[in-house]
């Protein structure tokens, strides 16, 4: 772990022209020796402001490829940069606080109320309270909840409300970059459809980059400018969802696309 | 028997306070050092995964120790008194908090503990702010749990002299006053159930409660008070045991030894401008390390007791070898001041209907028809070397069918209701002259000569010098028919040795009535 911070590379992450996220040739082998590669010689970029989503079949690859970007996990061999500093000289710790974290199921924390969760981030960074309960109560509102909720706990809330706070909470500290690994892979259709236009509204009006984990070929068309379609650690296919749909670049794609129209 | 306790509670209430304290401060105590090193351990080896296997098995080992061995095992090392009892009872009270804490923690939803470290949680952050949180709730039932066993364990101490309730209930068993038993154990109880729903109701605010913020204060305001509590007695517990001119009497725990406790602690305390402290403890090998660790100042022993257990003499002991007893007691930093005037030799008594059955009125008689009877004799004589039962039985040729160990204070009951035909007496025992039993003759002078005498440290007498002519007026003061009357007092009428030793320093001029 290096001592970068975010703050000293802030002119970066908001720099156009350099992309948000960078593979080089990355590779990930978690048992060492074993031959089996979760990622294989990966190699892409992704430029500010996408909405790229990951899909493709389990253990293609998504997951592992989304976590190296905050550095949960670490590439055996390759690159992986952010605002176009490597991972690894960042203070993962810091890096994290800047990055946006939201993952599958109800992962809220059970023991604290809603505005509690929503401001877990900003308490770690000590933020005043004031601007805490300012920023709270904006970010309740952003994704279509109401004050009403922030002192319920998270027991208290229906599968889709506790997605939706998650949501804030991965906002709260106003990432440029926003991580999420199937966020709404446990909540039923007409939850899921409403929380896909919540998520489509704060992506266009915060214009922050978004990585998203799925293996749901609809949700990706719908949602992402970009797709990037996984198998076995290698990348099919990474371009605009039309792209993907009218010309497959592989025969995985292609079934995978099979009788899905945008 | 309950209205005998309650009288008694009421009649005897700044004894019982007293040892409710004691009992309070010892299980305090060691309930809060079990809390820390048990939490950290926890806490350890649920990051280290690796050093939660021989971790666990190690807590889990001290707890299988039965606790008076573990007490037994400690006293070489910390003496006796509560430092001991601390240690043991902090031992027994890891495995709960150290077990909970591990699979409180483990038992978390790795999504949970993924959300906080990507969200960017330093690992104390997660630890503080995470996972002992999730954890709280299975780490307060172990912390309960523990609770309740340690104060109820805590009545083990008394056998090694830390004092508590467990003092009422090991006098109450050997002085044969079952009201004393039962009021040691009922406070026990009601003092472990009165803690458990107080740290059931902190436990339910706790968790009632909406932020985390009122729960943490909670949480703090109530270790405060409980830090305070443990301060507050452990300093005046400590500030008194600190006093230099306090005196420490101890006394073993039979009878005839808890009112020699209480004359030479009264007697000492009217004559003289010193604190005393009196305590009792399980017997000679207890007391005697604490005699040469400073814990103790003065006790009552017995010339053959102490030339064989304590100097761990051969042969038998007879009174022209007295001055090789003192010599060597000094050489130890300890010397017999006074010969209080009695003899406590053991006797051999069988049940009257026994005696004529068979016309027993020696030890020899009584070998030849050994092997049809059963013993009964108190632990420390059926162990002892050089004058125990193995040795009689070797003397003498006998070969009884069988053996109990029995408490000096149940051994008459038990022959009375035909459980042993044969018992090991004191000639002292105040039971003696009223129970249905003949006593043999040694014909072989088998046992030694027991001379009650006060063993003092050397270290006293050199910083109180006075205390050599005071305890030379209680020469001769006693002989065996006053101290079995005496005796007899306390184990047939169920008198408190307390009124009776007072009521003979009285009538033997020793003190002021």
């Amino acid at each position: 772990m290096g001592t970068l911070t975010f703050e000293e590379i802030k002119a970066d992450a908001i720099d156009p022209s350099i992309p948000a996220i960078e593979y080089d040739h990355v590779s990930k082998e978690y048992e060492k020796g074993s031959g089996v590669l979760a990622l294989d010689d990966l190699t892409l970029s992704i430029q500010q402001g996408e909405f790229v989503m990951l899909v493709g079949s389990s253990g293609g690859g998504k997951t592992t490829m989304m976590k190296m970007v905050n550095g949960l996990i670490e590439p055996t061999s390759g690159v992986v940069k952010v605002a176009g500093h490597n991972v690894q000289d960042f203070d993962l710790i810091n890096l994290r606080r800047h990055i946006g974290y939201s993952i599958q199921g109800s992962v809220l924390f059970p023991h604290m109320s809603v505005a509690n969760n929503i401001a877990y981030v900003m308490k770690l960074e000590k933020a005043d309270k004031a601007f805490i309960k300012e920023r709270v109560h904006t970010l309740i509102e952003m994704v279509g909840l109401d004050d009403s909720y922030l002192k319920k706990f998270p027991h208290e809330l229906s599968g889709g409300q506790q997605q939706r706070v998650g949501i804030a909470r991965a906002l709260a500290n106003q990432p440029r970059l926003l991580l999420m690994d199937e966020p709404f892979g446990a909540v039923d259709t007409i939850t899921r459809t409403s929380l896909q236009d919540e998520i489509l509204h704060i992506y266009r009006e915060t214009g922050v980059t978004i990585v998203f984990v799925t293996h749901d070929v609809g949700e990706a068309l719908k949602l992402g400018t970009k797709l990037c379609v996984l198998d076995k650690g290698k990348v099919e296919q990474f371009d605009s969802p039309e792209a993907v749909v009218n010309n497959p670049a592989t025969p995985y794609v292609e079934r995978l696309m099979a009788g899905h129209r945008l | 028997m309950l209205t005998d306790a309650v009288n008694l509670l009421f009649e005897r209430s700044d004894f019982f306070f007293e040892l409710f304290v004691q009992h309070m401060v010892i299980s305090l105590i060691s309930i809060f050092f079990a809390c820390v090193i048990g939490l950290v351990l926890g806490i350890l080896i649920s990051e280290k995964m690796g050093a939660a296997k021989p971790t666990l098995s190690v807590v889990n080992f001290l707890y299988t120790i039965p606790s008076l061995a573990l007490l037994g095992l400690l006293i070489p090392f910390t003496g006796a008194g509560q430092t001991t009892a601390i240690i043991a009872l902090t031992a027994y009270g890891l495995l709960p908090i150290v077990k909970n804490t591990h699979t409180g923690i483990c038992n978390i939803n790795p999504a949970i503990i993924e959300a906080a470290r990507g969200m960017g949680s330093t690992r104390w952050q997660m630890l503080f702010k995470i996972k002992l949180p999730l954890a709280f709730p299975v780490i307060m039932s172990g912390f309960r749990n523990m609770v309740t066993m340690t104060i109820s364990l805590t009545s083990i101490a008394a056998y090694i002299g830390a004092g508590g309730l467990g003092t009422a209930i090991f006098r109450g068993i050997s002085t044969n006053n079952m009201a004393m038993v039962l009021v040691g154990s009922i406070l026990t109880a009601l003092l472990a159930v009165a803690v458990d729903l107080l740290l059931g109701v902190v436990e339910r605010r706790v968790r009632r409660q909406r932020s985390e913020r009122s729960r943490r204060h909670t949480l703090i305001g109530f270790g405060v008070a409980v830090l305070a509590v443990i301060a507050l007695i452990g300093g005046t517990a400590f500030s008194s045991m600190q006093q230099q001119d306090t005196i420490r009497v101890t006394s073993k725990a039979f009878t005839e030894q808890l009112v020699m406790g209480e004359i030479l602690s009264q007697y000492v305390d009217e004559n003289t401008d010193y604190n005393i402290e009196l305590t009792s403890a399980a017997g000679t090998s207890t007391i005697q390390p604490g005699l040469e660790s400073g814990e103790y100042d003065m006790y009552v022993e017995y010339t053959g007791t102490g030339w064989a257990e304590v100097l761990h003499n051969e042969g038998v002991y007879q009174e022209d070898q007295f001055e090789d007893l003192q010599a060597q007691y000094n050489s130890k930093g300890i010397t017999w001041t006074s010969m209080l005037g009695y003899e406590n030799t053991y006797g051999i008594a069988v049940r009257t209907d026994v005696a004529e059955q068979y016309n027993l009125k020696t030890y020899s008689d009584l070998a030849a028809v050994s092997s049809e009877l059963k013993f009964g004799g108190n632990p420390e004589f059926l162990e002892r070397q050089g004058d125990g039962y193995s040795a009689l039985c070797e003397e003498y040729g006998m070969e009884f069918a069988s053996t109990i160990d029995l408490d000096t204070g149940l051994k008459y009951n038990t022959i009375n209701a035909g459980e042993v035909d044969v018992i090991e007496i004191f000639t002292t025992d105040g039971q003696l002259g009223s129970a249905d039993v003949v006593v043999l003759e040694d014909d072989r002078n088998f046992f030694p000569s027991y001379q009650a005498g006060v063993v003092v440290r050397q270290e006293v007498l050199d910083r109180h010098p006075d205390l050599n002519e005071v305890l030379a007026r209680l020469n001769d003061c006693l002989d065996e028919t006053t101290m079995a009357e005496l005796n007899n007092r306390v184990d047939s009428n169920g008198e408190d040795p307390e009124t009776v030793a007072h009521d003979f320093l009285v009538s033997a001029g020793l003190i002021e009535g």
